[in-house]
């Protein structure tokens, strides 16, 4: 039949040196580059979400801002009334700015339009506004979310596995993540609470592939039909290539749908997701199983049974 | 398991499925979007712009309304306000407690509930129904005022603090230390602060601006000298209404009547202070210091403060109210417009249409009939994850739609394990359909569970320490977990079943997978 047989391994330093880069670059983004561009849940502060009848320009927007005192981050975004605009100002240091800080952030607006700055009429749509104890929260719920579910996905694959493979399954899904968070500084995506959603979806995501990978690996090692480890991964691969292609393309359908019909914070959130099913696609065929390989290595290196015995 | 008893299974659930669904059905579908809108509208107040066909509607939109799947405020517009009780006060008072934490939960959980009564007093008085209040944790509050996004300045309403009292101006004192004041009106002269706290009297620079005390020095602006007994407070208040500012064209006060105890009290303290300044202080802030002239028996005044209408208004709503126990204070505050809310949610189902679509005609393209199944699987993880949403009371949001379009397709996952190892059964271990479907179903089961529990575990762990949109998202995607795998283990293998059993499979093999 179409048994595939594609010999993955071979490729597997290469993809390796390539993931090590990947991740590099992230690394390097997310801390010394550019860091990322938090949003008002974790800055605290004011976002609106404006619709203007008339273009404003997204420069003027952020000028009367900044002449104003305030920081702000302006973002144009597809609406079906008008121009919409969603304007962010993280909560002010100065204190007085601070006090009744919606007001404030709405009187610029206002203020610009009664000097005759925007000859646009405009609706605000949406507000929100954050105090700085509630971001704080927010940013420390964010932390909790994401080392409890580190710990529980390792309980979990060490339970039903071993802890080898948990460990292989954790390093894949934090290769995704930094990429995903690579991508968010780089892109310059606001950095949310949906980004963390997608982060979380992602990791229960890449973890569920890499499982289907791991599950035909223990399958066939049990039926013992292969006797060379590096041979048995690679079969394991290829039994699951197709299924773990075809969930990938049947979530990313949805997840472009989703991008394509949305727009704003919802947008950036598929985008997010898209980049972290990619990631989570790849990450589990080379990343899980390339570390399963090297632990391989290093047990016949010590033992000196030669490069391939079995497992 | 016998096979009949499966069918009754699925048919229970389907069953229970249409029944919970079936109001939002018609709630949704049937009714004009005109009835649903002022079915939520405080007072109904719209209701003489319905036509005839849609007031008939209208007893079964009353109905219906609180047994339907209920959308979110980012939906359906409204305001969302968390407010944080500041129990500080409670320790300064109480010589028991030194910190906050000392406070017991019960006195906490009590003046929370009082402060919870209040609002609610507050909000309905001011013609909002509909409003849901709750707390959250040991020291929030949540609001939440569906519809209503015009109305941006709600914390007047639900943060003033609305605590009243009634002290008499030390003049003598108010004039000497006028001598002593700083421009920043700082009083730094030690011996005239001793005096004053001798004297049994504070200071106060929390003054109303543009508010003076007339004293033997003129008028004194910025600050006063009060003596600390407090006279009354503003829980005698009885009613209390706006009325225009007799001082001040254009301007309005707030008039407020006494109950009985306080009319006692009020006639005894202007008898004995004839001529006197009566304070004012509302939060702690001097508003006014009227002279006593004579005495009032009838329990009348006013406060006066430069009150534009509607703060008057509230104000009067807040001193009817009383006072909260302690000062509270908005932390976060969302205000969404319902035609965003409309705009959005048309995208997120347009989204869902197209994306449900795309993966339907893959999966008929790839597995033929075996495809339609999974349609079928997943209409129906749809129906069952929605139906859910009503008996937990859970809101449907806009998170919660993308968590629930990317629970479909993740769902299919699971068909297309059991899918891909069907044909490597029939393909590769060459074995007949019928028999490679049941190994199918028996090899794929452990993985697709492994693989579902540690994306449930990822939705747990959202639920839990999420809030808001993390929550609405996590919801759907646990319930949708769940949901897709009793679809495709449980529901598509009986049908599978039946058509083996039929002999149906054997004929149309080549049609199958």
């Amino acid at each position: 039949m179409r048994s595939l047989n594609i010999n993955f391994i071979r490729f597997s330093p290469f993809f390796a040196l390539c993931s090590v880069i990947l991740v590099c670059i992230s690394l390097y983004l997310v801390t010394i580059h550019s860091g990322f561009d938090y949003g008002t849940d974790f800055t605290g502060g004011v976002e609106l979400i404006v619709n203007f009848n008339k273009d404003p320009g997204k420069d003027a927007l952020v000028s009367f801002y900044n002449d104003a005192g305030y920081d702000t981050a302006v973002q144009g975004m597809d609406s079906d009334q008008g121009y919409r605009y969603i304007i962010r100002v993280p909560m002010p240091e100065d204190e007085a700015k601070a006090e009744r800080v919606e007001n404030n952030v709405k009187q610029v607006l206002h203020a610009a339009a009664d000097a005759g700055k925007i000859s646009a009429a405009f609706t605000i749509v949406q507000s929100t506004t954050i105090g700085s104890v509630i971001s704080d929260e927010y940013i420390q719920s964010a932390f909790m979310i994401i080392i409890a579910a580190m710990i529980a996905i390792i309980l979990y694959i060490t339970l039903r596995f071993q802890y080898k493979y948990s460990i292989a399954a954790i390093l894949a899904v934090l290769h995704d993540v930094l990429i995903m968070l690579g991508f968010i500084s780089l892109l310059k995506i606001q950095f949310n609470r949906m980004s963390i959603i997608a982060i979380l979806t992602i990791f229960g995501y890449s973890v569920n592939d890499t499982i289907v990978l791991f599950d035909r690996i223990r399958e066939l090692i049990k039926e013992n039909i292969i006797a060379d480890y590096k041979a048995t991964v690679n079969r394991a691969i290829n039994n699951v290539l197709v299924r773990t292609l075809i969930t990938s393309l049947t979530t990313l359908l949805v997840v472009g749908a989703l991008y394509y019909n949305t727009t704003g914070v919802t947008k950036d959130f598929a985008f997010v997701l898209m980049i972290g099913l990619l990631s989570g696609t790849y990450s589990s065929i080379y990343i899980a199983s390339g570390f399963m390989l090297f632990l391989n290595y290093l047990k016949n290196k010590k033992t000196g049974s030669g490069a391939n015995a079995s497992a | 398991m016998s096979k009949a008893f499966r069918l009754m299974v699925i048919v229970i659930i389907i069953g229970l499925s249409v029944y919970s669904i079936w109001d939002s059905y018609n709630y949704y579908f049937k009714l004009s979007p005109d009835v649903r809108r002022i079915v939520n509208e405080p007072n109904y107040s719209s209701y003489d712009e319905l036509s005839y066909e849609e007031k008939q509607q209208f007893t079964t939109a009353t109905n219906l309304k609180d047994d339907v799947v209920q959308l979110g405020l980012d939906i359906k517009g409204g305001i969302h306000v968390v407010v944080e009780a500041d129990f500080s006060n409670v320790v300064a008072e109480n010589t028991n407690y030194n910190t906050v934490k000392d406070i017991p939960d019960e006195v906490k959980d009590a003046m929370l509930e009082q402060i919870i009564i209040k609002i609610e007093q507050r909000i309905n008085e001011y013609g909002l129904s509909e409003t849901t209040i709750r707390r959250v944790g040991q020291k929030r509050i949540t609001v939440e005022i569906p519809g209503m996004s015009s109305f941006t300045d709600i914390e007047s309403l639900i943060e003033q603090q609305g605590q009243l009292r009634f002290q008499i101006v030390n003049k003598e004192l108010t004039a000497e230390a006028y001598n002593y004041m700083t421009d920043d009106l700082q009083l730094t002269n030690k011996e005239m602060l001793a005096k004053i706290k001798k004297e049994g009297c504070e200071l106060t620079t929390n003054v109303k601006s543009g508010f003076g005390i007339p004293t033997e020095q003129g008028m004194v602006y910025g600050f006063a000298v009060l003596k600390t007994n407090i006279e009354m407070t503003g829980e005698a208040i009885e009613e209390a209404k706006k009325t225009f500012d007799s001082q001040r064209a254009g301007g309005y006060q707030v008039s407020f009547q006494l109950d009985s105890e306080g009319r006692a009290r009020f006639a005894k303290v202007t008898a004995a202070n004839k001529g006197e300044n009566l304070a004012i202080i509302l939060d702690d802030r001097l508003m006014s210091a009227p002279t006593i002239r004579d005495v009032i028996a009838g329990g009348q005044g006013v406060i006066t403060g430069n009150f534009s209408k509607t703060k008057a208004a509230r104000l009067a709503l807040v001193l009817k109210s009383g006072a909260l126990p302690v000062k509270i204070a908005v932390v976060s505050k969302d205000v969404v417009n319902a035609t965003l809310g409309d705009e959005l949610l048309k995208k997120g189902l347009r989204a869902m249409f197209w994306g449900v679509l795309a993966i339907v005609i893959f999966m008929l393209l790839r597995y033929r009939f075996s495809g339609f199944l999974a349609a079928l699987a997943l209409a129906l993880n749809g129906l069952i994850i929605l139906a859910t949403l009503i008996p937990l009371g859970l809101t449907l949001t806009l998170p919660g739609i993308a968590g629930l379009l990317l629970t479909m397709g993740m769902a299919v996952d699971a068909n297309v394990i059991i899918y891909e190892r069907i044909r490597e059964e029939i393909f590769v271990a060459r074995r007949y359909i019928y028999d490679a479907i049941g190994v199918g179903y028996q090899k794929a089961f452990w993985t697709i569970f492994d693989a579902n529990i540690t994306t449930l575990i990822a939705a747990f762990i959202l639920a839990n320490y999420g809030s808001g949109p993390i929550k609405g998202f996590a919801n759907t995607l646990f319930i949708g977990i769940i949901v897709s795998m009793f679809t495709s283990l449980f529901c598509t293998r009986y049908i599978y079943d039946e058509l083996i059993d039929k002999n149906i499979i054997k004929t149309y093999s080549k049609l199958i997978v």
